[in-house]
């Protein structure tokens, strides 16, 4: 049995810092693995996300928000190309961030398997190193320095791809 | 613990091949998820979709002159670039491209290959096959194709050798087919019953391309005369071959047809018989049915026989980039139905009579 029937149903999210989160059910089956939840009905009480702190369910909430809201692509051939024009500044203002935040938002998305935030937090993460040097991009990704490769392999590494590095 | 992003390998499929080589100098964990087969498939099925245009140009009977990238910006222009090495002895015929890969002949008889990269540069060399022609032949034809078997995750180049028999006016064939994983050249023992339309000149009229694991030629079968053309497809895990369906039309209505490839899907390029300065292009959205294949555009008042190929589709589909007769470019408005001639600039040459013909490859970013 389907339960999305009725719009008005509420989903209870609880993130890491124990801040419960309200939100309607449209909005919450933007994530496939609430919806799974609610359809193997396991969702009536308090949804507990143990690894998600309530700064990145908020992002996510509001993201899902806005999502739920526009209309998708699938339901009218003719898309609304305003309505997709919108949803496309929205992306672009939504992941205006910090590097770290971003990095836990892609986090959560995964765990709570939302496609399209999955794809816009990793090409954004793509474009800030695009064209970037191997230095600045450890530098942008905070990236540990223990698994360097060695000078040799650099040097190599360098020499075999010239081009690529001019 | 590692501190890096998650999803590394969804990340770092979205990046330009000019990154991704940068980038196999972050860490050796970076350099190992680049370097990984699993890795290039992630890659290369993330820019699926997203086609660039190479065009060499050369003079007729010389090697390439220059070679130019077709940018991809508000209003596309061709710019020319370096080549990445010695293109001196290289002859840019269309020997089709795939996943990235292109195929380029070489050497005084044009019948060396080479497979090149032109997102990461790499390019190998493929073994010279010996051509021996049956005694008494003449009016002997190549066509080389390089497809991609999806069955067994292997480049093939496909030779077709057409050579005139004993008898006036029939045809015999030889079909090779080269392994870039076995790195051998295999002989197709398979009877085909088809031919090249040839119309009194040295090569076909036609391109071959792959799709869908096969390669694909517009062929006459070799027995009727005046007969249809049909889309032949060599299927590249079976090594066998098979009839395409073609798009509803009355018998004998084209006499030409050309096969292309425009966004992933096969194309026929037809030119009516009562109308020969006419030209209809047909996109097959749905692969291997009959009912999918839709008119694209159709334009008039062409060269006499006009040989068109779509390039790509920009603009959402709405703009369709077109090579004809080899010199020529232009970007079709499917809305409007006008075309606008997109130039390039010419070297100037000290061969000023010679002539010029471009070809033109299509391809994708890939680490293959």
């Amino acid at each position: 049995m389907s339960t999305s029937s009725s719009s008005s149903k509420k989903i209870v999210l609880k993130s890491a810092d124990n801040e419960t989160f309200e939100i309607d059910e449209i909005v919450a089956l933007e994530s496939q693995a609430i919806k799974n939840m609610i359809e193997d009905e396991c969702a009536d009480n308090v949804i507990p996300l143990g690894n998600i702190d309530s700064k990145t369910l908020s992002k996510i909430i509001e993201y899902c928000k806005k999502h739920a809201e526009s209309p998708k692509k699938d339901d009218n051939a003719d898309i609304d190309e305003k309505a997709v024009e919108d949803l496309k500044s929205f992306d672009a203002e939504f992941a205006k961030v910090d590097m770290p935040l971003i990095q836990d938002i892609l986090m959560a998305a995964n765990f709570l398997n939302i496609d399209n935030l999955i794809g816009l937090m990793c090409r954004t993460i793509a474009d800030r190193i695009k064209g970037k040097t191997p230095e600045e991009i450890r530098k942008i990704l905070n990236i540990n320095k223990n698994d360097l490769l060695s000078p040799e392999q650099e040097a190599k590494a360098r020499e075999e791809n010239s081009w690529a590095f001019d | 613990m590692s501190d890096e992003p998650p999803l590394l390998p969804e990340i770092l499929s979205r990046l330009p091949v000019k990154t991704l080589l940068r980038c196999r100098s972050v860490s050796k964990d970076w350099r190992e998820l680049i370097d990984s087969p699993d890795f290039v498939k992630i890659h290369l099925n993330q820019s699926k979709g997203t086609y660039k245009v190479l065009t060499f140009l050369r003079q007729h009977h010389y090697s390439i002159i220059s070679s130019h990238s077709l940018s991809l910006n508000s209003r596309p222009t061709f710019v020319k670039v370096e080549p990445p090495f010695n293109l001196t002895g290289f002859f840019p015929r269309d020997l089709g491209s795939c996943n990235g890969l292109i195929c380029l002949s070489w050497g005084e008889s044009n019948q060396e290959l080479s497979l090149w990269n032109p997102s990461t540069q790499k390019h190998k060399f493929i073994p010279t096959m010996p051509i021996h022609y049956p005694p008494h032949t003449e009016d002997n034809l190549i066509v080389d194709t390089l497809g991609y078997d999806n069955a067994n995750d292997d480049y093939k180049v496909v030779r077709l050798l057409q050579f005139s028999a004993s008898e006036r006016g029939s045809f015999d064939y030889k079909i090779l087919v080269y392994s870039l994983k076995l790195n051998v050249w295999q002989n197709v023992e398979q009877d085909f019953a088809y031919c090249f339309d040839r119309v009194c000149c040295n090569a076909p009229l036609s391109h071959s391309v792959c799709v869908h694991g096969a390669i694909h030629w517009s062929l006459i079968r070799k027995d009727v005369q005046d007969s249809n053309l049909v889309i032949v497809a060599f299927d590249l895990a079976s090594h066998s071959f098979r009839l395409v369906p073609q798009p509803d039309y009355p018998p004998l209505y084209y006499i030409l047809i050309d096969v292309g490839l425009l966004g992933g899907c096969l194309c026929m390029v037809g030119i009516p018989e009562h109308n020969i300065d006419y030209v209809d292009i047909w996109v097959m959205e749905k692969y291997g049915v009959k009912e999918s294949w839709r008119k694209l555009l159709s334009i008039s008042d062409m060269r006499y026989m006009p040989c068109v190929r779509p390039l790509v589709s920009l603009n959402n589909g709405k703009v369709v980039l077109l090579e004809v007769n080899h010199d020529e470019f232009f970007l079709y408005d499917l809305e409007k139905k006008k075309s606008k001639e997109i130039s390039i600039r010419r070297p100037h040459t000290v061969f000023p009579f010679g002539l010029y013909t471009y070809s033109s490859y299509i391809y994708q970013e890939s680490f293959v």
